[in-house]
């Protein structure tokens, strides 16, 4: 079945045409931003004569195969002055280029060629991906004044966010654990600043972000539902430049430039909160003992010593740190590492190496007396990549690579923090696993209306020594026993000892046709597989999360996906519209026993639980990126339901993160060359939730009785968020410029729901009036908040 | 001893920062009424209670209904039963007295008056003693000038050879202190103990004279996972950064799946002192 499905694939590409075809050349090259040499991702080079285009890959780098002759090619970017150039071609060559950037976005619009970058939505192959505008992402308001693309993402068509005050989402259906969040190619395993309120990702250095819900290309893998790619920038090779500003919360410094020549830069750039400076001007001793406050480091080095070759070094490093009156304290953070080495073997094959590290960690302390201890756990990774990409001939690219992944996941180890401690030292069970993976996919153009993308990845992973597998006692359902815990056997591994291997086919399809000048159909159909499970049974995962293989106890997620929809461009592509539908089945999908305990439980396996999920919806899509007026709004309508044996009492239940409607609308609008306004707002049908159907007394409590989960649903959220950017008339003699921010966040006020939770009466003071009568209250995080912020530009 | 982490962890959600709350009414279903055992056995010789009674809907005011008219039978795995009655004065609360022996499985039958049945068995561990109860003062509470200014330190040796479980309950001249909220409950498991408890602190502040009661039960799994799943339910933020409340798990059976309550079966020991008494 695999060779069929190779063979089939080289019929496809049509290589065999190769060989009676007449003679062609390459025309290869990278293309860049001309102010600070920034390769460019996604600029469409159009063959104006044939109407053939291709589109720069996500190095910057394109290749086209054509017949000798004199060609007219244009690059065209959003954002950029399109370039035509007029080559002779009789031999295969390079042209590099540099686009420059529009003077203002408020430019006429100039009425262009059909297939220019704006045309992207209609054109490209893949659907159900966004795009995150950068831009307009630090325009729009944001909390605190800090702009977060993951809250951007949030709002994007397919996905659903937890709530405020999270960075938690779920594209079509999937858990928080099944999207896949990776910062210059390196696995972030928890996005979160101040447990949700901010994310990991500083929009100063993001070059260029996007997400994939549906149709994922073959070279992705690893995550049941979706890919967010964040690229950080290179740092401009032409001069030495740079950003400062200073928020509410947080404040930033950018530094960026050529090191020796315009074949080398380097990026530096810092952030940290200064909430626990505050306090140290508190009235109160014991806040001023407080330690609050999280940092994050960009650093990226850059060196092109040829056309052939480019390598970068990037890494990120991040922490948040909490200490309590010296009381009890946690952290956590994120590193990664990123080496990668572009080279170009031929004019048609394209390489990339990539060296790939990431660590996430967290600590507890306490030094209450008689209980002190630190308590520590990490997750690490170590991968090796390598893809290419192989410019065929016009019509084809192909591409193909491996991965190789060691992951080593530490759940705990507890340390006593004094003699007297009642702690003893405890190490839970390590647990490691290896994962590889092989993928070959092409992107055809079949005729000038279809063109497909096709492939096939081959996931293979192992759970390896060295480690203990228990075997738990099972209920009458088959399911390991968690009202009666016990271990019946137990089998030994030694270090990298094979304890289960998984391996798995992922097809990738997607196939889009052209309809007329301006719209076209897509469909695609994915199979995804997930190896790595989070162990968190709430709906907001939270730092103290962590991850395990699958192993013995658990089985790889899988997840079918199918997706059609329709793109239209309106206004010469000043509108971008887009209509898709999916429905996406789930097999395996981890969840945890009612009750489940999952923190520092040795025994946590008796809690895992794994069924179905089915999900479907309709996501409505419009985006403006050209004008005064810029912007998007989404619209989502979905079901998610699971199913899970030893869940619920085996009935099926809505999952928490199932919200029937969501809609969104962010919007910049410039009123001159100085000030411009932005507002988004947000609303969603409330999420299911699990109320008290009754109570009884057991002892001297008073105790909530529950039926099904899920049952209810919390009241509906909205929110409207406003903000101002002002930017000063640049002073001609000098270097700098500067930039105000002022925003509201919750301009009306709205009390959103948070959560609700039930208690006897109290007073005032917190003492129960009436232990034998209940309340439920609503717990709501932001009021309305101003906000604003300083920026140095140079 | 993961609660303390537990606690800890969980009893800091953004929520906690930023988060104010209001009272709101749940527009809910009404729902048929359940029954509900809370009944102990210890190993002192005393009075023993079964305690009957149901669920009422959660917005209905006042003690819930106890059950009257059940026939409640213990038996333990020595052929010994024991057919507690119940009170005259106090319906629903059914009694007998004699002294549960550690080692022994006791089994729980209730006949309800409607015939249907409801069932239970629990095993009684030996526990060993506290070494001791000492009191402190709290220098912060002499501080604020607060009468409540004497904590109290236990001292216990846990056996690290067998896994056990135990419940403490902290009384203040009899009156028990579950803090101030009715919510909390002092579980825990010797997973992580290194072998001594030396010198952890009550929950609660004494004030001079008064005498602080602690009792340690040894319990069994059934019952720990029973204490963890009430706090799941009574210390939980509705399942935004915890689980989804779920009723607790418990090792009473009625016809058609798990019932409500517990029957817990414990050896127990327990130490008292005077507040500022040498």
């Amino acid at each position: 079945m695999r060779k069929l499905i190779f063979l089939s694939l080289i019929f496809l590409t049509g290589w065999y045409q190769c060989a009676v075809a007449q003679q062609k050349f390459t025309l290869n090259g990278y293309v860049k931003d001309a102010t600070n040499g920034e390769e460019l991702i996604g600029v469409t080079v159009l063959i104006k004569e044939s109407g053939i285009g291709v589109v720069s890959n996500v190095y910057g780098f394109y290749a086209i195969s054509l017949p000798a002759d004199t060609y007219n090619v244009e690059f065209s970017y959003v954002g950029y002055q399109s370039l035509t150039q007029t080559i002779l071609l009789k031999s295969n060559r390079e042209l590099n280029v540099s686009l420059q950037p529009s003077v203002t976005e408020m430019q006429e619009v100039v009425i262009s060629e059909e297939r220019s970058d704006e045309f992207k939505n209609v054109e490209r192959i893949e659907m159900s991906r966004n795009d995150i505008p950068v831009d307009l992402v630090k325009k729009t308001p944001a909390l605190f004044g800090e702009p977060d693309i993951i809250k951007t993402v949030q709002m994007m068509p397919g996905v659903i966010s937890a709530g405020e005050g999270t960075s938690g989402y779920f594209v079509r259906g999937g858990g928080a654990d099944q999207n896949l969040i990776l910062i210059d190619e390196a696995p972030i395993y928890d996005p979160s600043h101040f447990f949700g309120l901010f994310s990991v990702f500083n929009a100063d250095v993001i070059k260029d972000s996007e997400l994939y819900k549906g149709g994922i290309p073959a070279q992705f893998g690893g995550r049941l539902s979706s890919i967010l790619e964040v690229r950080t920038k290179d740092g401009n090779n032409q001069q030495l430049s740079g950003s400062g500003s200073i928020g509410l919360l947080a404040s930033k410094v950018m530094l960026e430039g050529p090191i020796a020549n315009e074949n080398s830069s380097f990026l530096l750039s810092a952030r940290r909160s200064y909430a626990d400076v505050f306090l140290q001007f508190a009235n109160d001793e014991d806040l001023r003992e407080n330690k609050v406050y999280f940092y994050d480091i960009n650093a990226k080095v850059n060196w092109k010593p040829d056309n052939k070759n480019r390598f970068f070094l990037a890494g990120y490093a991040g922490r948040d740190n909490f200490n309590f009156n010296n009381l009890f304290g946690f952290n956590w953070g994120n590193m990664t590492g990123t080496f990668r080495w572009n080279h170009l073997f031929s004019e048609k094959l394209f390489s990339n190496t990539t060296l790939i590290a990431s660590n996430f960690d967290y600590t507890l302390e306490s030094k209450q007396a008689a209980s002190e201890f630190e308590w520590s756990a990490n997750l690490q990774e170590f991968s090796l990549k390598q893809d290419f990409n192989y410019f065929v001939n016009p019509k084809n690219i192909l591409s193909f690579g491996l991965q190789a992944t060691y992951r080593s996941f530490s759940p705990g180890k507890i340390v006593p923090g004094s003699e007297d401690s009642f702690y003893g030292n405890t190490e839970m069970a390590k647990m490691y696993a290896m994962d590889y993976a092989l993928y070959l996919s092409n992107e055809q153009q079949v005729t000038q209306r279809l063109s497909l993308l096709y492939g096939l990845r081959l996931s293979v992973f192992q759970n390896v020594g060295e480690t203990t597998i228990y075997e738990y006692a099972k209920n009458e359902q088959g399911i390991p026993n968690n009202l009666n815990i016990r271990v019946t056997d137990s089998t030994y591994y030694r270090s990298m000892e094979p304890i289960k291997t998984f391996a798995k086919l992922e097809p990738r399809f997607s196939a889009r046709y052209l309809l007329g000048n301006n719209n076209s159909l897509k469909l695609s159909y994915n199979r995804m597989v997930q190896y790595v499970h989070l162990l968190s049974n709430s709906t907001v995962p939270v730092p103290f999360n962590t991850w395990t293989p699958s192993s013995p106890y658990l089985n790889p997620q899988l997840a079918d996906q199918l997706a059609v929809g329709y793109f239209h461009n309106f206004q010469e592509n000043m509108y971008a519209f887009s209509v898709e539908t999916y429905y996406k089945k789930m097999q395996d999908v981890t969840d945890f026993a009612d009750n489940a305990n999952l923190l520092l439980n040795q025994d946590a396996p008796v809690e895992y639980r794994q069924g179905e999920g089915e999900s479907y919806g309709l996501e409505l899509f419009l985006q403006k990126n050209k004008g005064r007026l810029t912007g998007f709004a989404s619209y989502t309508l979905s079901k998610t339901d699971l199913d899970i044996p030893g869940v619920n009492r085996g009935q099926a239940f809505p999952a928490n993160y199932d919200r029937r409607h969501v809609g969104n609308v962010m919007a910049n609008y410039s009123l001159d060359d100085r000030w411009s306004i932005g507002s988004t707002f947000t609303y969603s049908t409330g999420r299911p939730f699990t109320l008290p159907v009754g109570r009884y007394q057991f002892d001297d409590y008073n105790v909530d009785l529950f039926s099904n989960r899920n049952s209810y649903r919390l009241p509906d959220f909205h929110r409207l968020d406003l903000s101002g950017n002002y930017e000063p008339r640049r002073n001609a003699n000098r270097r700098w410029k500067t930039s105000w921010n002022f925003a509201i966040y919750n301009a009306y006020n709205r009390r959103n729901p948070f959560t609700i939770y039930t208690q006897s009466i109290k007073d005032e003071d917190g003492r129960v009036i009436d232990p034998d009568k209940k309340e439920a209250r609503m717990v709501y995080l932001f009021p309305i908040l101003p906000s604003v912020s300083y920026k140095i530009t140079f | 001893m993961k609660t303390l982490i537990k606690t800890i962890l969980l009893s800091f959600p953004v929520a906690a920062l930023f988060g104010c709350d209001e009272a709101i009414e749940l527009d809910l279903n009404q729902t048929p009424p359940q029954y509900v055992v809370d009944a102990l056995i210890t190993d002192q010789l005393t009075d023993h209670y079964v305690k009957l009674s149901t669920s009422v809907d959660f917005y209905v005011e006042g003690q819930t209904p106890s059950v009257s008219g059940a026939d409640v039978v213990v038996s333990d795995d020595k052929g010994n039963v024991f057919q507690f009655q119940e009170n005259e004065n106090r319906p629903g609360w059914y009694s007998t007295r004699f002294a549960g022996k550690p080692g022994s499985t006791y089994k729980l039958e209730v006949k309800l008056p409607n015939g249907e049945t409801l069932t239970a068995e629990d095993t009684m561990y030996p526990v060993q003693s506290i070494d001791s109860l000492v009191w402190d003062i709290d220098e912060k509470a002499v501080e604020d000038e607060d009468p409540y200014a004497y904590t109290v330190k236990i001292y216990v040796l846990e056996p690290a050879a067998t896994k056990d479980f135990y419940l403490f309950k902290f009384f203040r001249n009899d009156s028990i202190q579950n803090f101030d909220s009715n919510t909390g409950i002092f579980y825990a498991d010797d997973e992580l103990i290194g072998g001594y408890v030396n010198g952890l602190e009550g929950p609660e502040n004494y004030r001079k004279s008064d005498t602080a009661r602690v009792e340690m039960y040894r319990i069994s799994q059934d019952a720990f996972l029973f204490y963890n799943d009430l706090d799941n339910i009574l210390n939980g933020d509705g399942g935004m950064t915890g689980p989804s409340p779920a009723n607790p798990r418990t090792n009473i059976r009625s016809e058609d799946g798990l019932g409500l309550g517990l029957f817990q079966v414990a050896a127990v020991d327990i130490i008292s002192i005077v507040a500022g008494e040498e």
